[in-house]
């Protein structure tokens, strides 16, 4: 690895043998990182705070938000500054695929390596060069090729890093859509900056003090020179930088982890309402209740300071959708249990919004949870937007009808003489699937009539748009079933249930499975043994449910309760 | 006619499940057909085809039957008839389309007229080679690769082109394969070089007699040369003796750049004496030297004789005196080398690079300046024999010796290794393209070729004062033109798609890109275009950019993509597109979603409990809907 720190530091008072450096293992500091966190950095195409892209950079390169105890922030600059001391030997890099690590003749059984381990091999070269040659040749990559780019992305990032070069917290006074400037530019001759001498020269000399202090673990001068650095920068940009105001509120987001906390609430809340269904007294579920609303204010809340801090809706990827959906998810399961105020629509339905959140929470890689620009196709276009919003929020109705359904599902399998009950939740996953079609009806037609606009085709047979459709076609056939007779009881909900798998495709499985077509701004990979092991669960619970139905007998019992 | 047992028929629920879960099915493989083969394909072999149109249609008489079955409509019914009359709009839009829209591309560039819209039909185009009297033919298209008699072009004289071959997706690579003829014919070797951070694999022929093939790869210029006599073999034998060289006892030397020319000095000659850097009015001496160099005070020490930090300052002064100090370390070569504090105030640099290199350090960083090496094959004067000689950047002998085809040999320099893949004594470059099965990433931006025969049509004899051109064949891929002769005529026969003039000529005027900050990823397009329509004797002034078409003549213009590449203008492609159906189609929606909410709005099970509307009927009534 390049390293920049070497270079400040050449020319720092600082007496140090360079051949000679003592490792140790990173120990958290005990530094007042408040100050570093807020200040901004120009990072693939927006103004963030070093807290971000420490953040992104962590969970990309070793997949947590924090190290052994040390905060990303102290990651970024550990790496900076000490990369030879502390981390090159540190096992810290996430390899998850074993067939890479076979590849890579490296310790199938470990999920995390040193850079010293990485650096240099060449199976690594040689798999990058393979890839890159079938990506000139336009043919498509091994899944062991495509892990391989990933992780010669995660040692980019890295490398960055730990030159400095990501480092681009110097601000163009030029304004903020222009480039800024790394910090390798107050290194002597680097790269000429339209800075004034004094100016530059005190602002090197407060990075390089911040640098000392970093290595010699001198918590009062890393504080005073970090104070120093953020008023200096801000001096730099000349009017050209975020206010404080804005970076500080993405700091606290990235801190106070507003999902993480959700999904924590929303469990609580299935374990509380799930005491009332069980233990039957009024206290539960008035509890569970308050808890569960608590979870999805914070659930709101933290969406809305998300959509302020990107300055748009959530559209862009993967992650933003989970978001979005499983917040859906709730709101309807609310609407539907205010008519009918039975709390096993909620709690059925946080099963599915913990399971998002969760897998939001934990799966950075498959869901990148950073903030980034749109995509010039989804760029200031209300009905584009609109359009999105539709159709996933459709994609939440459905996740209701299905959660709702194995609800239906459990009782065939468990308690099949029920009837009532059957009736009942019958009738809410109904409901749930009618507001979905309606939904997913009403976003793909405007999708049609926006691309039309935008592109002059209303429906290009994009894979994307085909499998809305299938999806919505999928649950007009159950309808329809439902209407002809041939859906009763048991296949209703069986067939509810399965055509979820339409929407699981129309979301997940095109960008990710397929991978083609003009959608391709949400593309990525990953994540498919879990999609896989779902799948497996699913069908085996249907499976045994259709089994104990067939013994127990179709019972004539109408599919809806007589007063609906 | 509501009786009738086939009207029934087409009007039943089961039907239309049956329908829409086939639909289903078919849109899910149409899909994944696309993920392998590309959407041209698909649309070949799936959503273009008669019997998926069929498909559509079943659909439509469905909803229309099941629609007029449940005549008279009662009031409840009002949201499932306005979503079936919409359903039914919707397909009626889209065979509109489909039949009688125009959509295709039209790319322009900055700075030049356009009219010619690229459409989606392949043909092949045969004109005389003034160009003039233009026929054009339908071009077999397909998903996949296709053989036989797939076109027939009858030409005078008694000839006739036939397509024998079709690839739908083509990469045209050059490529060489055996003249079949010994002595006739050009030397190819298929040679891949590489190391743990390069690779190049291409073919080297040598076409012209006594020209050698050469290629220039970066770190290594490679020959590929002829031998015809014994006095070539003689001079490559000779050549091959390393001049004897001074055994170098130097320390290490240091590498300049300046003005694009490369200079090489030990440590030792610039401790002795100020070194001219050739005609620039550089001169360079060295002032320290520190094996084992480190920062003390702020300055630089030596702290023994081990070169385990080597380091050196080196002095450079232009003719009028002034001097630039540099430090070098041998071990960092990224860090800039010349310290500013140094210098007067005002000091422009002189530009010169510095890079400190140790007696036997094979290792070179990444991005440090180098000189190239040199590898050189040749091919014996009779045709046996491929050697091969490897020279290091300052012309050292590296390796040389009998290469064996297909076994990696090493070049001596910089990791490198080379395979000989294929040596072709006698080779003929060939045009046959390589075929791509199944694409990758959605991008289908293939194109696809045609492999013609030129036949003699039966009952015909050539006279003996032409040439038999029958049996030739060649290799058109899409976009592709040919002079042929046949027969003693000239032709000029070219393959690509169909092609719309429009009446009018788009003038592009300025592309814009504006970029995300500190990025070159595109944010946002656009272009100025002027549309100069001499029909109506007007000039007209327009913006179009993502999601702002502009509409001339009943064509709609948007912003599809864009092209940047070196040496051209900048190029920008619109999606250009006339469409008749677009307005049923677009009522369509409006009432299939005006439908659907009147459908929840009159559904007695949601707002009947809170408006009380429709509260009388049985629920019967609301499931026989």
């Amino acid at each position: 690895m390049k390293k920049l720190v070497t270079a400040l530091l050449l020319v720092s008072t600082l007496a140090m043998a360079l051949p000679q450096v003592p490792h140790e293992t990173p120990k958290p500091r005990d530094f007042d990182f408040s100050q570093i966190r807020g200040i901004a950095i120009q990072d693939r195409g927006r103004i963030k705070p070093l807290e971000s892209f420490a953040v992104d950079a962590l969970l990309f390169v070793s997949n947590k938000r924090s190290w052994k105890g040390i905060e990303a922030v102290e990651v970024l600059f550990g790496w900076l500054i000490s990369f030879d001391r502390e981390w090159e030997d540190e096992q810290f890099i996430r390899i998850d695929h074993k067939g890479l690590k076979q590849e890579l003749k490296i310790e199938v059984e470990r999920n995390y390596f040193s850079p010293k381990e990485l650096e240099g091999s060449t199976e690594l070269s040689r798999l990058m060069r393979d890839a890159g040659d079938k990506d000139r040749r336009k043919e498509r990559q091994t899944d062991i090729e495509k892990k391989a780019v990933t992780l010669q992305g995660q040692l980019n990032m890295l490398q960055a890093i730990v030159s400095g070069q990501a480092f681009n917290i110097l601000p163009n006074p030029g304004g903020l859509d222009k480039p800024w400037f790394s910090i390798v530019s107050l290194t002597q001759g680097g790269e000429p900056v339209p800075y004034d001498q004094a100016t530059l020269a005190s602002t090197a000399e407060a990075v390089r003090l911040m640098l000392d202090a970093f290595i010699s673990r001198d918590a009062a001068a890393w504080k005073s020179s970090a104070d120093a650095v953020a008023v200096k920068v801000r001096q730099l940009a000349g009017g050209a930088y975020p206010t404080q105001n804005v970076l500080d509120r993405e700091v606290s987001y990235q801190r106070s982890r507003p999902f993480h906390w959700s999904w924590i609430i929303y469990t609580l809340a299935f374990m509380v309402l799930m005491g009332g269904v069980i233990g039957r007294g009024p206290w539960w579920g008035r509890i569970g209740l308050g808890v569960l609303g608590v979870g999805f204010a914070l659930h709101t809340y933290g969406f809305i300071v998300r959509c302020l801090i990107a300055g748009r809706p959530p559209v862009t990827n993967m992650y933003e959708s989970v978001l979005w959906v499983t917040w859906g998810c709730l709101l309807f399961a609310f609407i539907i249990w205010a008519f009918y105020r039975n709390n096993v629509i909620l709690i059925a339905s946080t099963v599915f919004s913990i399971a998002g959140l969760v897998l939001g929470d934990n799966l950075p890689a498959v869901l990148d949870p950073g903030i980034h620009p749109l995509e010039p196709v989804l760029r200031s276009n209300f009905w584009l937007t609109i359009h999105v919003l539709t159709i996933t929020l459709s994609y939440a109705a459905f996740a209701v009808s299905l959660c709702v359904g194995n609800v239906v599902l459990g009782y065939f399998l468990w308690r099949p003489s029920a009837t009532e009950k059957i009736q009942n939740y019958t009738l809410y996953m109904y409901r749930a699937m009618q507001i979905g079609v309606v939904m997913l009806a009403a976003g793909t037609i405007l999708g049609g009539v926006w691309a039309d606009y935008s592109w002059g085709r209303f429906w290009g047979w994009d894979p994307k748009e085909v499998w809305a459709l299938i999806a919505l076609l999928l649950y007009l056939a159950v309808l329809h079933g439902r209407f002809s007779g041939w859906l009763k009881g048991f296949g209703f909900a069986a067939a509810t249930v399965m055509s979820f798998l339409g929407v699981l495709m129309a979301w997940y499985g095109v960008n990710f499975v397929l991978g083609v077509g003009l959608h391709s701004y949400g593309f990525g990979t990953g994540g498919m043994s879990y999609v896989v092991a779902y799948l497996l669960v699913q069908l085996g619970f249907m499976a045994a449910s259709y089994l104990r139905y067939r013994k127990a007998g179709a019972s004539n019992a109408p599919l809806f309760p007589r007063n609906a | 006619m509501i009786r009738h047992p086939l009207f029934r028929f087409f009007a039943s629920l089961k039907l239309a499940v049956v329908n829409i879960l086939a639909l289903s099915a078919v849109l899910a493989v149409a899909t994944i057909l696309e993920s392998l083969y590309g959407m041209r394909s698909v649309y070949l072999l799936v959503y273009g085809t008669p019997w998926f149109g069929g498909l559509l249609f079943l659909l439509g008489l469905n909803v229309l039957c099941a629609a007029f079955s449940r005549y008279p409509w009662k009031k409840h019914q009002t949201g499932f008839v306005v979503t079936h009359a919409g359903i039914i709009m919707l397909l009626f839009g889209s065979w509109l389309t489909q039949k009688y829209g125009v959509d295709g591309n039209l790319p322009v560039f900055e700075g030049q007229p356009g009219n010619e819209v690229i459409l989606s039909e392949h043909q092949v185009r045969l004109a005389d080679i003034s160009g003039r009297n233009e026929e054009s033919f339908p071009a077999p298209e397909s998903a996949l690769k296709q053989s036989g008699e797939l076109m027939k072009i009858a030409l005078s004289g008694g000839y006739e082109l036939v397509g024998v071959e079709y690839l739908p997706r083509l990469v045209n690579e050059p490529s060489w394969v055996a003249s079949g003829v010994e002595g006739l014919g050009s030397p190819a070797i298929e040679l891949e070089l590489y190391n743990s951070r390069f690779r190049v694999h291409q073919w080297l022929a040598v076409k012209e007699a006594d020209v050698p093939a050469t290629v220039n790869f970066g770190p290594a210029s490679v020959y590929f040369e002829r031998l015809w006599n014994a006095a070539d073999e003689k001079r490559f034998a000779t050549d091959s003796r390393p001049k004897p060289k001074a055994k170098t006892t130097s320390k290490g030397h240091v590498e300049m750049q300046v003005g694009g020319a490369n200079y090489r000095f030990t440590l030792e000659e610039l401790q002795k004496d100020w070194q001219r850097l050739g005609k620039t009015g550089f001169q360079t001496k060295l002032d320290k030297y520190f094996p084992y160099a480190v920062v003390e005070g702020n300055e630089l020490k030596n702290r023994g004789p081990e070169p385990l930090n080597p380091a050196a300052q080196i002095l450079v002064r232009n003719v009028q005196g002034l001097t630039e100090k540099h430090t070098i370390f041998a071990n960092y070569p990224e860090f800039a080398t010349l310290h500013r504090k140094e210098l007067p105030e005002g000091h422009k640099a002189f530009g010169v690079k510095l890079s400190l290199v140790m007696a036997g350090s094979e290792h070179r960083p990444e991005g440090t300046p180098s000189g190239q090496g040199e590898l050189k094959f040749v091919q014996s004067a009779d045709g046996k024999t491929l050697k091969y000689r490897s020279k290091g950047k300052i012309g050292d002998l590296k390796g040389e010796g009998v290469v064996k085809v297909g076994e990696p040999m090493a070049t001596g320099w910089m990791d490198l290794e080379f395979v000989v893949k294929q040596w072709l004594p006698y080779g003929v470059e060939s045009d046959q393209p390589r075929y791509v099965e199944t694409i990758s990433g959605g991008d289908s931006n293939f194109l696809s070729g045609i492999k013609f025969e030129v036949r003699r049509t039966k009952g015909r004899d050539v006279s003996f004062d032409e040439p038999d051109t029958a049996g030739m064949h060649f290799w058109l891929s899409e976009g592709g033109t040919k002079p042929l002769s046949i027969g003693g005529r000239d032709y000029l026969i070219s393959y690509g798609k169909e092609k719309l003039l429009l009446p009018f000529v788009v003038f592009l005027d300025k592309f814009t890109m504006g970029t995300n900050p500190g990025t070159n990823k595109a944010a946002s397009y656009e272009s100025r275009v002027t549309v100069i329509d001499d029909t109506k004797g007007t000039r007209k002034s327009s913006l179009i950019s993502m999601n702002e078409p502009m509409v001339h003549a009943g064509y709609t213009f948007y912003q599809a993509s864009y092209a940047l590449e070196d040496g051209k203008p900048p190029m920008s492609v619109f999606s250009v597109n006339r469409d008749i159906g677009r307005w049923v189609k677009y009522l369509g929606s409006l009432i299939i979603v005006l439908g659907a909410a009147l459908m929840f709005w009159m559904n007695p099970h949601y707002w009947g409990k809170i408006f009380g509307y429709a509260s009388g009927r049985s629920a019967k009534a609301k499931e026989s809907v």
